[in-house]
């Protein structure tokens, strides 16, 4: 268990993660603001737990960063379901990414970047939106709970459609 | 040896999602979040008070305002319900939280039964909560007939049907719901 001081240390550093991982399943910037809070919490609550299961033991810096990474995007497909389920047009997956993206038309790649990941079918989004935070394959089947084959095969065909969208 | 090739595309990417980052007041994010875990808390603090207090107060009305065996025996087995309904929904939402620290295959399992579960308990709370009223309506019945206490059972009925509408329109509200969340999680796997 962490202390109120260690948590909000964590939080601190790990808070751009979070957003990132909002921003990159949610596009309206409310919703956005509200999915970043709820990871913050559910990160609070995990670590103010006093019984952490064995298998997410820490083993050093990069086993917290996947352990926060695996919480926001818990939080983040929770939110997708949730927001599908009330049917409201900001939601990820049902939204006109067309308009989105020719909204944030710029010379700026990164803006482009963030709304042509969006883009991209849950599945392959979530990979690639892991491959570029610096997680390795193991850790980023770790994450998801595949296998390091699946996560291959997905980031491939993540990165093929990514390359085709910013063309 | 890892199966990704370091390049310059991925490079390139990577830099620009770094520079993607949305801005965020860390500051302001951990105070919203110690208010929200402090809320939480005292939310659950009220509710295991409010379980406790109509415990206390089955008790009471078993002891000293039952009438007969059969009041006796009713609000006995009112008892334990509060205190044992918050003990579980106190540990519910911590299957939840735990939950939300497994990977993200495997907490789509858990929301995907989460989601059955729920309408089945909806479900099952629906058809208790039809029952109770009955039983309720034959002490009403029982009362106003023997003693003509009208307002007293009258409202009770009342009250209690409410709740019983109430229990059945959030079940069918997730019943419905329920289709569709699952073909979501299904598209995320």
């Amino acid at each position: 268990m962490k202390t109120d001081v260690q948590i909000n240390t964590l939080l601190n550093e790990y808070a751009p993660l979070l957003a990132r991982v909002a921003a990159t399943y949610e596009i309206n910037q409310a919703l956005q603001d509200e999915l970043v809070q709820e990871m913050s919490l559910a990160v609070w609550r995990a670590f103010e737990s006093n019984d952490s299961s064995p298998d997410v033991a820490f083993r050093g810096d990069a086993s917290i960063k996947t352990y926060i990474a695996r919480i926001a995007h818990n939080k983040a497909v929770d939110h997708v379901i949730k927001e599908q389920n009330r049917k409201e047009v900001a939601s990820s997956e049902s939204i006109d990414y067309t308009q989105a993206l020719s909204a944030h038309k710029s010379p700026d790649d990164s803006l482009d970047l963030m709304a042509a990941l969006r883009k991209l079918t849950l599945k392959y989004r979530q990979v690639l939106a892991l491959q570029l935070e610096g997680f390795n394959q193991s850790e980023i089947a770790q994450t998801l709970g595949l296998s390091e084959d699946a996560v291959a095969k997905r980031s491939s065909r993540a990165r093929q459609q990514l390359a085709s969208l910013m063309e | 040896m890892d199966k990704f090739e370091a390049d310059d595309q991925l490079a390139k990417w990577q830099q620009a999602f770094v520079q993607a980052t949305p801005k965020v007041d860390s500051a302001a994010l951990i105070a919203q979040t110690q208010k929200s875990r402090a809320k939480l808390k005292l939310k659950g603090i009220i509710d295991s008070f409010l379980g406790v207090v109509v415990t206390v107060f089955c008790i009471y009305a078993m002891l000293f305002e039952a009438k007969n065996t059969y009041e006796t025996i009713m609000f006995a087995l009112l008892v334990p319900i509060p205190l044992g309904f918050g003990i579980w929904s106190y540990r519910l939402r911590r299957k939840l939280w735990q939950a939300e620290t497994l990977d993200v295959n495997a907490m789509l399992n858990f929301k995907e039964n989460q989601l059955k579960h729920q309408v089945h308990y909806w479900h099952v709370s629906f058809i208790g909560c039809v029952v109770l009223w009955c039983a309720l309506l034959v002490v009403a019945l029982f009362n106003i007939v023997m003693f003509k206490t009208y307002s007293l059972w009258l409202i009770q009925l009342g009250i209690n049907g409410i709740i019983v509408l109430a229990v059945y329109v959030r079940y069918k509200k997730l019943k419905a719901q329920l289709a569709v969340a699952l073909e979501s999680i299904q598209a995320m796997r």
